[in-house]
């Protein structure tokens, strides 16, 4: 361990030198950045160092406790997963931009004021954007725009919080706030900024209209930091409020139905993310002991598997240019050891036993029953069985085997499996071992995940519904996979401001000229000439009531134009 | 789905059917411990199998009405 270095600060040397040196020496900074960022962890005190006067403010870098340390710890050992995968990349922004990113998610945890965290939330969403653009395509500009506008407005609503909640006498130390209060002011817009990041339903669509459209290495930093931090951000703050409980489980359903009709397996992922961003939330909304602990584990052995699963789909992407399931499959003869890791990722994420994700989600559904909400249990159970359809079998399944693509493939550059590899071995020794990640946690763990009941429930469930995924496809009524564009609710604003402009210029535009050529140049001379067409031997009384006619007329309809609108 | 998603069960497909009949058939011999506040429906013997095989029936069949509701061509943001 190094005492008295900022954890952010190698990040911030790592990616200048990176965006300088090239080769062998790039290489090794960018491997050494992860490590020397630990040891300057591993040496920070408990409680706040690093405190600085800042334009009146008294900033606290770093506060280190329990919560902290862990997603520290967690974005070091991504931060190093992910550089060890891109180590291939020449794209000098893309590498810069991913430290500096990991970088902040780290000072945004670290942060021991209201402050420094806002100012590593921005830092959050500037470098994670960088990530987006430098594939440098039009499509990834434009999802990069649009990502960018989101993790903005995220900012924004956390910087109004925040001037609201100090305007209204609170403090800005983090470690005096405890549990922020909805009611109190202010308060409402930092949970928003909250859930922009953590992908709250409504809020989701910049995680699936993003983490497809990066690079196959950018991709796997970018599902490893933003939302965990949103998650770190609600637990700290937000524990044990209950609307949260509503808003994961509503995170948990809705996504595994996108799942299965996605046809882009790296979206499938995106949509799996946000379901079990899903858990971990309705954990923090639970609110217990055992739901925060179950919710936090999740979080950290989340980051693990479905990095594995990203990086596996990326290894994918990177050999045969695709990740569409119409175009996949039959890989596993040409990429064995692919196969292999990203099966480890799917037993994971759908918690086999053994595997990591059985001893964390099961904490939080625990917590559910044993706080009375049944509805709950049953649901978060859907949900589960939801997970094993899409990451466990869909994605290993339409990529590796199924039917023979024919494609040319082959397995990854050696970094590549090597990240992989480091991924799925933390993956099963956690599933294996998960008194060392519950010694990690914020309350002391007394949960025991391998009991014959839970063992043996869990596995019937994986079983029975990976039999019911089999008949199912047997008997062709699962759906196809098929080339399409699946709406969500960003139609709203990807087709909205088109469509208002089609309005202003079809509807509005013609209607208007139509109206303005009737009422302004047809109108009065078809008048004039009714007028003229009098005959001059008409009683001379005529002439004037004609006009006095159509005035009478047009008053009437002005009322009852009024009327009827009023 | 492809031709061979559709042919005779391979091998796998019959390990998956005895580990689904060895796990069920588990239920009547282990005695499993309960949650209070379900406990009258997760006692039921079989009711994970079931409650896991009509989870993803229900899941495939409203996911294709979720297909029915928002697919449409490749492209649609492209214009």
């Amino acid at each position: 361990m190094i005492e008295g270095l900022y954890p952010l600060l190698p990040f911030v040397v790592g990616a200048i030198l990176c965006s300088i040196l090239s080769g062998i020496p790039r290489k090794i900074i960018a491997l050494a950045t992860p490590v020397v960022g630990l040891l300057g962890l591993l040496g920070l005190p408990d409680g706040a160092s690093f405190t600085i006067s800042f334009f009146g403010f008294d900033l606290i870098l770093a506060q280190v406790d329990r919560l902290s340390f862990l997603f520290a710890l967690l974005f070091h050992i991504a931060a190093l997963i992910g550089v060890i995968y891109a180590l291939h990349v020449k794209n000098r922004l893309e590498i810069g931009s991913a430290l500096l990113y990991a970088g902040s998610a780290i000072g945004t945890v670290l942060a021991g004021d209201l402050v420094t965290l806002f100012v590593g939330w921005e830092l959050l969403a500037l470098t994670s954007a960088f990530i987006v653009w430098s594939r440098n395509d039009d499509h990834s500009l434009a999802t990069g725009s649009r990502y960018f506008i989101f993790q903005v407005l995220s900012g924004l609503s956390l910087l109004i919080g925040i001037l609201i909640h100090h305007q209204a006498g609170g403090s800005l130390t983090i470690a005096e706030l405890g549990v922020l209060d909805l009611s109190s002011p202010g308060v409402p817009w930092i949970l928003l900024a909250f859930g922009i990041k953590a992908g709250f339903p409504l809020l989701h669509t910049w995680i699936i209209d993003t983490y497809p459209a990066a690079s196959a290495t950018g991709t796997v930093f970018l599902s490893a930091f933003t939302t965990k931090t949103a998650v770190y951000a609600l637990a700290r703050f937000f524990p044990g409020t209950e609307e949260l409980i509503l808003i994961g489980a509503a995170m948990t359903i809705f996504p595994i139905f996108y799942a299965v009709i996605e046809n882009d397996l790296r979206k499938v992922l995106s949509y799996s993310m946000i379901n079990q961003i899903g858990f971990m939330v309705v954990g923090i909304g639970i609110g217990t002991e055992l739901a925060i602990n179950g919710a936090i584990s999740h979080a950290f052995n989340d980051v693990l598997f479905k990095g594995l699963l990203f990086m596996s789909m990326g290894a994918v992407l990177h050999v045969t240019g695709t990740t569409r399931g119409t175009d996949l499959g039959g890989l596993w003869k040409k990429m064995p050891i692919t196969t292999v890791l990203c099966l480890v990722g799917a037993a994971s994420i759908s918690a086999v036993p053994l595997f990591s994700g059985f001893v964390s989600k099961s904490m939080v559904m625990a917590a559910a029953v044993q706080e009375g909400h049944s509805w709950l249990w049953f649901l978060l159970l859907f949900a589960s069985a939801g997970v094993l359809e899409h990451a466990g079998i869909k994605i290993p399944y339409f990529a590796f085997f199924a039917h023979d693509s024919k494609l040319e493939a082959k397995e990854p550059p050696v970094n590549m499996l090597l990240a992989m590899t480091i991924g799925a071995a933390l993956c099963i020794f956690i599933g294996c071992r998960p008194d060392l990640l519950y010694n990690l946690l914020p309350y002391t763990v007394d949960y025991l995940p391998y009991t014959t009941t839970h063992v043996l429930t869990q596995l019937q469930l994986l079983l029975f519904a990976s039999l019911s995924v089999v008949v199912l496809m047997k008997s062709g009524i699962y759906p196809p996979e098929l080339v399409r564009e699946n709406l969500d609710f960003d139609v709203f604003y990807r087709k909205g401001g088109r469509l208002l402009g089609w309005i202003v210029h079809n509807p509005i535009a013609r209607g208007a000229g139509a109206l303005s050529h009737t009422v302004l140049d047809k109108a009065p001379a078809k008048i004039l000439s009714l007028v003229q067409k009098i005959p001059a031997h008409t009683p001379v009384q005529w002439q004037m009531i004609l006009p006095g006619l159509l005035l009478l007329l047009a008053l009437l309809a002005f009322l009852c134009a009024n009327l009827f609108s009023g | 789905m492809s031709d061979e998603a559709h042919s005779s069960p391979s091998r796998i497909h019959w390990w998956l059917v005895i580990a689904c009949v060895i796990t069920a058939a588990a239920d009547f011999i282990v005695h499993r411990h309960l949650e209070p506040a379900v406990e009258q429906v997760e006692g039921i013997p079989g009711f994970y199998p079931v409650y896991g095989f009509l989870a993803i029936v229900i899941l495939v069949l409203l996911s294709r009405g979720l297909r029915a509701a928002v697919s449409r061509r490749d492209g649609y943001y492209d214009d």
